[in-house]
């Protein structure tokens, strides 16, 4: 294990002149040649001159004291269902390459106007549809602590970038848990926002009502960093917030006597023993420093995975019936329309991608929808409202997986085993409300992850848990290796 | 045949997505199907004794997505459109054109 500076202690010194961002991009260039075959992170990389171009640019404005941005010279990967003008966008899938958009998302124009690099766009299940980013048409993606192993999914090539020091921040999305999850299985921090607080638009859609783009790092600080640059109010997105910019890399570590915390049973048993009994002492740790502990019950929490997958897959069907063979680069070759759409959908979507679209159409027909689809959407209120009940007097703690990261191909045979890891996260996507992974511990060589949700625009509070609880473990900015 | 209670309704499901699935795609997508959809159904189990309204926006408590602008008004001569044949050419807004 070794230690990296954290992305904001960079900044600030590539601003004062301590470090030089030119020498800190030959070293990320470094660790990519020396992981990146093993690793496959990431589906596309920058142009190495481009980005030396580029960094010595911000390395002028440096030294002749002009305004630089809040991430000059920060290496930043992005998960490829991130649309970007200067680098293809395939999200995974044969159906979308070589697809470049015309256009970026706003996440990617707000990174470029603090002045990041976008060093590539990094590996994910095809549409963001796994846990485990293995359902890659691009190949799987292996977990930099134990190569043999998974890094999650479906953000799983942005958890290995920074797991590996391939990048110093990362932008995943989370439809149910696929930016947390990896955090979990790479000791990296994962924070799914309250849902309308980033900008969605230029995001590939795969649960729209569920997911948000979501900042990824190596310490709970930086992922604050990097949520202020992204969040807040985007008109181009018609469920975006109308609410200010984030203002989270500011706040301080939470005083424990003044934390309140949820133990919701049903969040807290079921997992593997080495992960209970991590979970658990952590929460006696917390406890012992002054945390009050309260003990909760959420009976409809075990509906809440077949409610997720449901709303998912119904909404999957309704995203995907865009990709015909007409707009973007996979072709059927049929002889007419009909023909030309069954073949491209043929040829360009995955297994898991196609078993979800007949999944959702079956949700959704007629015959099925109230027995499915809108009875999984009543379930979805009944935990929204509790869990708003909750989070109003207390942060909910949760285990963040059931198992530690499993071994390539462990879970793919059976769709139960798969869809069983997000037993943890999908609450926080169906309420809509915010939640942080960060690692609290490691067994033989493997990151052991814990969850806390919170209020509605609470993110500020769960960065002040997580700065207490990184004291505490002194996990920040570790790296595999 | 494969044997597969859901075979038949596969059969509807790809012909309504329009996706044409290969002799072994259907063997397997059959049976992962017939599994995932029994675990999705518990959920119906519980919504009968549910007395509560489908949840479709999740801050549906705060208003609607959006509120309704002042009507706007288009002006067709500045859409740039022309019409051929009977079909109207709108303008490209992304990708890389094959054919002018």
């Amino acid at each position: 294990m070794r230690r990296l500076k954290q992305a904001w202690e960079l900044a600030r010194d590539f601003r004062e002149g301590v470090e030089d961002p030119v020498e800190h991009l030959y070293n990320v260039f470094e660790a990519i040649n020396r992981w990146e075959a093993r690793v496959n992170a990431y589906i596309s990389l920058e142009s190495p001159d481009l980005l030396v171009e580029e960094v010595e640019r911000i390395s002028r404005s440096i030294r002749v004291g002009e305004r630089i941005g809040k991430l000059a010279g920060l290496l930043v990967s992005v998960k490829d269902n991130i649309c970007t003008s200067f680098l293809p966008t395939t999200a995974g899938s044969r159906m979308l390459d070589p697809y470049t958009p015309p256009y970026n998302a706003t996440v990617v124009e707000r990174l470029l106007e603090e002045d990041a690099m976008v060093v590539g766009k990094t590996n994910l299940d095809e549409f963001a549809m796994g846990s485990t980013t293995e359902l890659s048409a691009f190949g799987p993606t292996r977990n930099p602590w134990d190569l043999e192993r998974v890094p999650g999914g479906s953000s799983g090539g942005s958890a290995a970038s920074l797991a590996y020091g391939g990048s110093d921040l990362s932008l995943g999305s989370d439809t149910g848990g696929s930016a947390r999850l990896p955090a979990a299985y790479t000791a990296t921090v994962g924070l799914k926002p309250t849902y309308g607080l980033v900008s969605r638009y230029g995001l590939i859609p795969y649960g729209n009502s569920l997911e948000q783009i979501s900042p990824m790092a190596r310490s709970v600080r930086d992922v604050a960093l990097l949520l202020d640059v992204i969040g807040g109010w985007d008109p181009l997105d018609a469920t975006s917030l109308r609410v200010d910019r984030p203002r989270t890399f500011t706040v301080s570590k939470a005083d424990p006597r003044k934390v309140t915390m949820c133990v919701v049973k049903e969040l807290s048993e079921g997992a593997e023993e080495v992960i209970e009994k991590a979970y658990w002492r952590i929460l006696k740790k917390l406890e012992s420093e002054g945390v009050e502990l309260r003990d909760e019950k959420l009976p409809v929490a075990s509906k809440a995975l077949p409610a997720y997958y449901t709303i998912a897959f119904a909404e999957a069907a309704s995203n995907l019936a865009r990709y015909d063979g007409i707009f973007y680069p996979t072709k059927g070759g049929g002889s007419s329309w009909e023909e030309e759409v069954e073949l491209a959908r043929m040829k360009g979507f995955g297994r898991e991608v196609k078993k979800r679209i007949l999944m959702g159409v079956y949700a959704l027909s007629e015959g099925y929808r109230d027995e499915y689809y809108i009875a999984a959407t009543k379930v979805r209120r009944v935990v929204r409202d509790e869990v708003l009940r909750m989070t109003r007097s207390c942060i909910i703690a949760s285990q963040a997986s059931p198992i530690l990261p499993p071994r390539l191909g462990e879970r793919l045979d059976d769709p139960l085993k798969l869809y069983a890891m997000d037993v943890y996260t999908v609450i926080a996507n169906l309420a809509g409300v915010p939640a942080l992974v960060q690692t609290i511990e490691f067994h033989n060589g493997l990151p052991i992850g814990v969850q806390w949700i919170g209020k509605p625009l609470g993110e500020g509070e769960l960065v002040s848990l997580g700065l207490l609880v990184e004291e505490l473990t002194g996990l920040a900015g570790v790296v595999a290796g | 045949m494969v044997e597969c209670r859901y075979y038949s309704v596969m059969e509807k499901l790809a012909s309504l997505a329009k996706i044409k699935l290969s002799e072994e795609e259907v063997e397997s997508l059959c049976r992962d199907l017939e599994r995932t959809a029994e675990f999705l159904r518990t959920v119906s189990e519980i919504s009968r004794e549910l007395e509560v309204n489908p949840l479709y926006y999740v801050w549906d408590q705060w208003g609607p997505l959006r509120e309704p602008g002042e009507p706007r008004t288009i002006d067709i001569a500045s859409l740039h459109v022309s019409l051929k044949e009977g079909y109207v050419r709108v303008p490209w807004r992304g990708g890389k054109l094959e054919e002018a």
